[in-house]
């Protein structure tokens, strides 16, 4: 009688998605299995690929701002400040006190929306349904207050070149305000719902652990960095806007796993409302574009009267404006990460080549890493925890 | 961390920067750029990896992450006729600093991969790649990354068209995704905004 032999099973390769749920948009993953415990995991991305960087290449500076909101689809203002501020950067702008709180402001907002997605759809793909649907509650608030001071609840493309595209309607500050008030409680409901969780904890204690050392030689940023016990944030390290007269902590997590980082995330929205009270409370009269007008547009009511208005207006939106030869990389803390900017100019109306770095490209790569000798169960809340969008990480 | 102590690591930073180029980097470059919160390095293709088996390995200088490499095309527009130029940005997190390496390359050149060193550069690599034709050897997996399967040409070149060559679609009688050569009927029209008061502009 010959034993059967479990050595001699063969791998069992496995294709996850790209329509999957838990896929969070097109990911496309070959896994090698062995029973239920992955062997290799090879993530083929790409589907969403628009190539931005290449239509960059043809479109004046503000033509290309809103295919920023369109990168990482759940954090758009985060990605268009950071556009602006490299234009800025270039152009050698300097904007005024109260444009840098209201873009703080609407980034911090843009933070805990991106965050209360990453939270409850990380509960969602481990089985726990309700906080997906408070949370969502939450941020058709949020993108109420997009939609006031822009007009569209997503790509807002309201940060701009140069300030913002218009000063915040009155009576805004009063309702972000009290919404702030009532936030924490929905925060702790959520908590309470997940943090002492039993089934949460067995999900999420020990999955997907990354000691610093590897964190880094992955590249990785923002929550999965500081996850594995850094206290790393571009907010603190080179304080762009008024971060500097902020007061806020960073949290950071001791084991570097999937646990800690759900514990981050919560407690950096947190931190967003302490930024959010902050600004609401400091924030300055004044202007919110700089008076240059090559940059900025006239305002609607000078075009009416004023010849010079006007053919600054068409001059802004068919030629735009030129910035001599000159390049630079600006990164920001966005939600997922460090996302970076580099543009190339040589002299044109046109970036020469403007490269995106996307924090979500380099998180992927880790996954191989993270799930291998997990169970197919856990890859799925590592993919919960990397916080993975596809709009950027295809570019 | 109080806001004091990390100004006080950015100022740190600085003098170490100054003792970095001085002790260390200085038989790998051929030029060097130094600002506020980073150095900027021109290399010599035939260090890089020396430079790299340094930044990794030298803890003083805490260059652990390799964070982006992507590349430019300089068609038409490079000095010393090197088509390419690939650029490398580190971070130290201990320091606060930034490190980019730049090199120029010619089509023909291939570059030696940082995946020994760094386990971020894997699909870095692969995506210039793919978006340039820059070949990285001993990188273990050396596919193409974002654009489709069976994808012809490199198209962040400047040579290649915005539209591309080839568009695939779902053709009903064939109930198959079908690729055929891109047609439109406008050409692509660029905008030169010459004009005869472009002196005025400085």
């Amino acid at each position: 009688m010959a034993l059967y032999n479990y050595n001699d099973i063969k791998n069992f390769t496995m294709n996850f998605g790209p329509q999957h749920p838990a896929a969070h948009g097109v990911l496309r993953l070959v896994v090698d299995l062995k029973g239920e415990v992955i062997k290799r995991c090879d993530p083929h991305i790409g589907l969403l690929h628009r190539g931005t960087e290449k239509l960059l290449e043809y479109k004046t500076y503000i033509q290309g701002l809103p295919y920023f909101d369109r990168l990482d689809y759940v954090s758009m203002m985060a990605q268009e400040h950071g556009y602006s501020l490299v234009l800025e950067d270039l152009l050698g702008i300097n904007i005024s006190l109260r444009a840098q709180y209201i873009r703080v402001l609407f980034l911090e907002i843009t933070r805990i929306l991106n965050h209360l997605l990453a939270v409850t759809t990380h509960a969602l793909d481990v089985g726990a349904l309700t906080p997906f649907l408070w949370g969502f509650e939450e941020r058709e608030k949020l993108m109420e207050f997009y939609e006031r001071v822009s007009g569209a609840r997503m790509h807002a493309s309201y940060i701009r070149p140069g300030g913002l595209t218009e000063d915040i309607p009155v009576g805004l500050l009063e309702d972000i305000d009290s919404f702030i008030q009532q936030f924490s409680n929905r925060l702790n409901e959520i908590e309470e719902l997940l943090s002492g969780n039993r089934i949460w904890k067995q999900r999420l204690v020990d999955i997907g652990k990354l000691s610093l050392e590897e964190a880094l030689s992955f590249g990785f940023s923002g929550v999965m960095l500081r996850g594995s016990g850094l206290a790393w944030d571009i907010r603190k390290i080179y304080p762009y806007e008024v971060y500097d007269l902020i007061d806020f902590d960073i949290p950071y997590g001791l084991n570097g796993d999937c646990y800690d980082r759900y514990l981050i995330r919560v407690n950096e929205m947190r931190q967003s409302l302490r930024i959010i009270h902050q600004c609401i409370n400091n924030i300055p009269e004044g202007v919110v574009r700089v008076e240059d007008k090559k940059v900025t547009p006239p305002n609607r009511s000078f075009m009416k009267f004023s010849m010079e208005s006007l053919i600054h207006h068409f001059k802004l939106y068919s030629e735009g404006f030129y910035i001599e030869k000159s390049s630079s990389y600006v990164m920001v803390e966005a939600p997922k990460g460090e996302f970076g900017i580099f543009l190339d100019s040589s002299g044109k109306n046109k970036p020469y080549r403007c490269r995106i770095k996307a924090p979500g490209f380099l998180h992927l790569q880790g996954l191989d890493f993270m799930a291998k000798g997990h169970l197919i169960a856990d890859l799925v809340a590592i993919i919960g925890t990397q916080d993975i969008v596809f709009g950027e990480i295809d570019r | 961390m109080e806001k004091g102590s990390f100004r006080l690591v950015i100022m740190k930073g600085i003098v170490l920067s100054n003792i970095i180029i001085n002790n260390f980097l200085k038989f790998f470059y051929s030029s060097i750029f130094v600002n506020q919160t980073g150095i900027s390095v021109y290399v010599k293709k035939e260090k890089l990896e020396n430079v790299f088996f340094l930044l990794k390995n030298s803890s003083f200088f805490g260059f652990k992450s390799l964070v982006d490499i992507f590349g430019i095309d300089l068609l038409g527009r490079s000095e010393n006729n090197l088509r390419f130029r690939v650029y490398y940005i580190f971070y130290s997190r201990i320091f606060g600093l930034t490190l980019s390496l730049k090199l120029d390359l010619s089509h023909k050149d291939v570059l030696i991969s940082a995946n020994d060193y760094f386990k971020s550069a894997g699909w870095l690599e692969r995506e210039v790649y793919d978006m340039f034709g820059i070949f990285f050897y001993k990188n273990p997996d050396m596919r193409r990354i974002l654009t489709d399967y069976g994808f012809e040409g490199y198209p962040l070149r400047k040579d290649f068209p915005l539209t591309g060559f080839y568009e695939v679609q779902y053709s009903e009688e064939e109930k198959i995704v079908v690729s055929q050569v891109v047609k439109i009927n406008q050409a692509l029209r660029l905008f030169h905004f010459s004009s005869v008061w472009d002196m005025v502009k400085k």
